[in-house]
């Protein structure tokens, strides 16, 4: 999913790809997404949908750490508990992050911003866009 | 409902109370149109047009908890487009908030409390005549900047002397059939105190049945007028009088089944005749709130029925070859989480039910809960009443557990089915395929 800009200045959600993610954007995990381990298993519930899937450990604990911080925050948190070459694994924590924002299972504040800004003012949207 | 159809659709029905409201009023001579606005996905531009061809005199909104928010926004949607016309709420949420719901929104001009078939009659009337509302019963207005409540309307006790629920007047009365059923309610009252509920509250204390030709009358004309091929009987006790629901069966039978059938029983109203009745009269199955399997949990709530009546029912129940839907109540002010796992288990290991239904608890108004909320420890922690649908995220937490413990136990519930449903598929697959093999060699050796 992604979001692109239309000729009149404002925003159309679009299903293809994984949403970017910048460092200072800011990540949100909403009330009704709902994690919990049951025997052994990662279990994410998404109210907004009524969906149950499941996530691996490494999946559960970025979630968990997503509570309205940036996503430069939630790197210093998650990061120290990560061996291994830094910029892979800050590249496969923003990708994974993105599809969390696609699928709506958390709110990036930049993406909302954004669209808000496309209604009021479609030029600002534009520039803030490029 | 605060769903548009296509969101949640296995809980649209039809909307039976404005329906039974509408066939009075039209019975006394008014022109009533109807609107179930989840069908129409709450569409208020759609709305507006249809109402500027009809030209109402008054508007009626009927109104749960959770769809309250969305119908105070239509109320005011109304009031800006049609300022002139008065805006009646009733049902439940209305009923048991009526001084603060017309205090704190203008738009808002009378509530009906309650049973509104004959309430909102003698209102129409009083509007009519331009006389005052003070001798109607069950009603909560404005007069003269103050809000005056008249003494509550004794029950109707002859639910038969009630006109058809007006289904004519729904253009979507199709829909139900596709997205899940037609809908009769044939009694009402709860003689029962359950401290979570508010049905008794709302309907009285005392139960009234609907006598079986009535009851077979209704279902004939959604069978044979509306197309029903399934219908759920909305009674909270269907079988409370088990001689009506023997006549009831009898009559369905009389009629060669004509249409499956489901409803809602307690577990000390049922015996194993009734049950057997009730399917050769096409019954599929009965729900049951059970809501705990801890002893010490339904004797506090005030169930008045025990671990054992609950096991024993859904035991009849496949005795009998029926579906049971079991639900159970999770969150209670004085469960700790083992209480509440245990509860888990006896659901998932133990009771053996067809379908279990997971609800957090959110306290209902006029329930026994919602009006003690400080001497049972509960704080809620979301005030938006639309989440109030007993799903996670939980809106209260309690003495002993957080909101997000709770939403977490509740998720842990339907793993829990989830996982159990699973193993018993995997086992019979194994069981079948043993056979298979059996037979296979089997056959073999007879071959020899």
């Amino acid at each position: 999913m992604g979001i692109e800009l239309r000729e009149d200045g404002t925003l159309e959600v679009v299903d293809e790809g994984i949403v970017d993610i910048f460092d200072d954007d800011m990540l949100h995990k909403p009330r009704a997404v709902v994690t919990t381990k049951v025997k052994e298993e990662y279990i994410v519930y998404n109210n907004r949908k009524d969906l149950f899937f499941t996530t691996n450990e490494v999946g559960y604990h970025i979630l968990n750490h997503i509570t309205d911080c940036t996503f430069q925050e939630l790197l210093d948190i998650v990061l120290p508990s990560f061996d291994g070459d830094h910029t892979e694994i800050i590249a496969s924590i923003r990708k994974h992050v993105g599809l969390l924002a696609s699928i709506g299972i958390i709110d990036v504040e930049r993406l909302e911003q954004l669209r808000e800004d496309s209604l009021k003012n479609p030029k600002k949207a534009k520039e803030v866009k490029s | 409902m605060p769903y548009g159809i296509d969101e949640r659709p296995e809980l649209q029905f039809p909307p039976l109370g404005i329906c039974s409201l509408a066939a009075v009023l039209e019975e006394a001579g008014h022109d009533v149109q109807l609107v179930d606005l989840a069908v129409i996905k709450w569409d208020f531009e759609w709305l507006k047009n249809k109402l500027r061809s009809f030209t109402p005199d008054i508007f009626g909104i009927s109104a749960l908890t959770a769809s309250f928010p969305r119908t105070l926004l239509i109320s005011h949607f109304l009031h800006e487009e049609f300022p002139d016309i008065p805006i009646v709420l009733g049902g439940i949420h209305p009923t048991f908030t009526d001084e603060k719901t017309l205090s704190e929104n203008d738009e808002i001009d009378i509530i009906v409390r309650r049973e509104g078939e004959i309430t909102f009659l003698e209102l129409l009337k009083a509007m009519e005549k331009g006389t005052s509302f003070k001798s109607i019963d069950g009603l909560t207005y404005r007069e003269d900047g103050r809000i005056i409540r008249t003494p509550d309307r004794p029950f109707i006790k002859d639910l038969d002397s009630l006109p058809i629920p007006a289904y004519h007047l729904l253009d979507t009365i199709d829909i139900y059939n596709k997205v899940q059923s037609q809908l009769i309610v044939s009694s009402r009252g709860c003689p029962n105190h359950c401290i979570f509920c508010s049905t008794s509250a709302y309907w009285g204390h005392f139960w009234r049945g609907m006598s079986p030709p009535r009851v077979l009358q209704e279902m004939d004309i959604l069978v044979h007028e509306y197309n029903a091929t399934r219908i759920v009987f909305g009674d909270d006790l269907f079988t409370l009088n088990k001689k009506r629901v023997h006549q009831i069966c009898d009559g369905l039978q009389e009629r060669g089944n004509y249409v499956e059938w489901l409803c809602s029983v307690r577990a000390d109203s049922i015996n194993l005749e009734l049950l057997k009745h009730m399917k050769a009269a096409r019954c599929v199955g009965v729900f049951i709130g059970v809501e705990s399997g801890r002893q010490e949990s339904l004797d506090k709530m005030n169930k008045r029925t025990t671990v054992n009546d609950n096991i024993q029912a859904v035991k009849m129940c496949k005795q009998a070859n029926l579906e049971t839907t079991t639900s159970f109540l999770l969150g209670l002010p004085w469960e700790t989480e083992d209480n509440i796992r245990e509860t888990i288990d006896f659901a998932v290991n133990k009771l053996g039910s067809s379908e279990v239904i997971w609800s957090l608890l959110h306290p209902d108004v006029g329930s026994h809960i919602y009006n003690n909320l400080p001497e049972y420890g509960i704080q809620f922690v979301d005030s938006n009443l639309e989440h109030c649908m007993g799903n996670a995220p939980s809106v209260i937490s309690t003495t002993h557990l957080s909101a997000d413990e709770l939403s977490e136990l509740w998720v842990e519930a339907a793993i829990m089915l989830d996982h159990t449903e699973e193993k018993e598929k995997e086992k019979e697959k194994e069981k079948a395929t043993k056979k298979e093999k059996e037979q296979t060699e089997g056959g073999g050796c007879h071959g020899y």
